[in-house]
């Protein structure tokens, strides 16, 4: 199987299959394992192969019925997104279907999604985690051989310098620091994923942010009222029913770039940080957020939290969110700024509820209120367009009933 | 029982004396400002070593007092 795969579009017959995002914290996983044989008839939701993600290892079904080829070799790291292999109904027709798409479509033909780049350069990009548009073109597109130089350019990266590419490891210290300074043990797998993983999203988007402070009596009324009936409830319950309001502002919210091409996930997932026992940052997923009461939503977030703590969270627990929730509750800040997870382009953030004073008919109440901040991608909606989620946000939980 | 129990919130929710000594069979999270969505999770993991059981994950969010506490171990088979 050649080395630079074309992804021409899939015929009626043949189709790739890719690497899917089996957790969203990580943007490459490796390759375990085939669990079929090259040639083997697979049917739709069969394991095809396992790959192994910084959290575990993770079965891959395939997506339909055919004749599975594999792409690639076990053993080696994979974005997602990168090809995996092909099905079709036999091994001749995914061999056709290859041979007219290299015919069509030469090494060194522009990809569809990025028309300054050639496939090959789109792959060699993806497969190092980095994002094309970055790579400086030496000619009149991005070749293979610009992402190979800049890859080689940006490797031994010091700190201090500009730009560092994100998600590159820098591992050159500038020597007039050595003295200063004492080494210490690197970052765990996790917390090396979650870094790469953010400053990847970070370098795709183009993020600002809007804020509003909210009032948070009617939230604060419905936690105690749950737990005066012995159930648990929490600001993030009533923070994932505020950011499905403000999808329903406007389904941007829900949508993702890659470059030009903007992509809107079709359901209300929405994810939430939660903390496992070992400190351990996670990111599980409230399905359907805008078909569910307050009260379910708290529930399901009890849960889901108690999966986290207990270091049982799947993938597929992980996989798919339109946007993400983020609360600092517990800490006396007063607002915080939260970056985007993977394939999302906005993330409702909240500090600790605080006590303030408001005049309300001539007199000086305390009343509970909170700082929302919207991270929100630019090139997606602007400022104004942001404002009117976050405002949909707040009235979701200034109106709060259970 | 009760006693085991005060003795897993004080682990889960680092209470003081007095405090514990308030928690009876009729306390909810709402008589307790320290019982939060995030310091129930430690309870829960506190009971389950203490009393040798496991609870769902489901039906975490419906222990939000001693009494259901109490219900949900008497229906694993744990006695007063």
């Amino acid at each position: 199987m050649p080395e630079d795969h074309e992804l021409a579009s899939p015929n009626d017959n043949v189709q790739p299959v890719l690497v899917p995002q089996v957790n969203v914290n990580d943007d490459e996983v490796r390759l375990v394992g085939w669990r079929v044989e090259a040639g083997a008839c697979v049917r739709a939701g069969q394991v095809i192969c396992e790959v192994e993600t910084s959290k575990s290892v993770e079965e891959i079904p395939a997506p339909a019925d055919g004749m599975f080829v594999p792409a690639v070799d076990e053993g080696r790291m994979l974005a997602v997104g990168a090809l995996l292999g092909y099905i079709g109904p036999s091994r001749e027709a995914v061999e056709a279907f290859l041979k007219a798409s290299c015919a069509d479509r030469p090494a060194d033909a522009p990809a569809a999604d990025t028309p300054r780049a050639t496939l090959g350069a789109v792959q060699l990009a993806r497969e190092h985690g980095i994002d094309v548009a970055m790579v400086p073109a030496t000619g009149d597109r991005i070749r293979r051989e610009d992402v190979e130089r800049f890859l080689a350019a940006t490797a031994g990266a010091a700190i201090g310098d500009p730009g560092p590419l994100p998600g590159r490891e820098q591992e050159a210290l500038p020597p007039l620091l050595a003295p200063l300074v004492t080494e210490q043990p690197p970052l765990g797998d996790h917390a090396w994923s979650v870094a790469r993983h953010l400053a990847a999203t970070q370098a795709r988007l183009t993020t600002t942010q809007v804020a509003a402070d909210v009032r948070m009596d009617r939230v604060v009324a419905w936690m105690e009222s749950r737990r005066q009936s012995g159930r648990v409830a929490g600001v993030p319950a009533a923070m994932i029913h505020a950011a499905a309001a403000a999808v329903a502002a406007d389904a941007r919210l829900a949508s993702f770039r890659l470059g030009r091409r903007v992509f809107r996930y079709q359901a209300v997932d929405i994810a939430f940080t939660a903390r496992s026992a070992e400190g351990r940052l996670f990111a599980p997923v409230v399905r359907g957020a805008d078909r569910r009461s307050p009260d379910d939503v708290a529930d399901e977030v009890a849960r889901l939290s108690m999966a986290v703590f207990r270091g049982e969270l799947t993938g597929a627990d992980q996989a798919g969110a339109c946007m993400t929730v983020s609360v600092l509750a517990d800490r006396p800040v007063r607002w915080h700024v939260g970056l985007q997870n993977a394939f999302q382009s906005a993330i409702l953030s909240c500090g600790a509820v605080r006590e303030e004073l408001v005049l309300l008919e001539g007199q000086a109440r305390a009343v509970p209120t909170a700082t929302l901040v919207l991270s929100y991608d630019h090139g997606l909606m602007d400022g104004w367009e942001a404002s009117g989620c976050l405002d949909a946000a707040r009235q979701a939980l200034e109106n709060l009933a259970g | 029982m009760i006693d085991r129990l005060r003795a897993c919130f004080a682990r889960a929710m680092k209470l003081d004396a007095p405090a514990v000594e308030r928690i009876d069979a009729s306390t909810t999270a709402a008589d307790l400002p320290a019982w939060t969505s995030v310091t129930h999770l430690s309870l829960i993991l506190e009971l389950e070593r203490a009393f040798n059981v496991r609870f769902d994950n489901a039906e975490v969010a419906s222990l939000g007092s001693v009494g259901a506490i109490i219900e949900a171990l008497a229906a694993k088979g744990v006695r007063a």
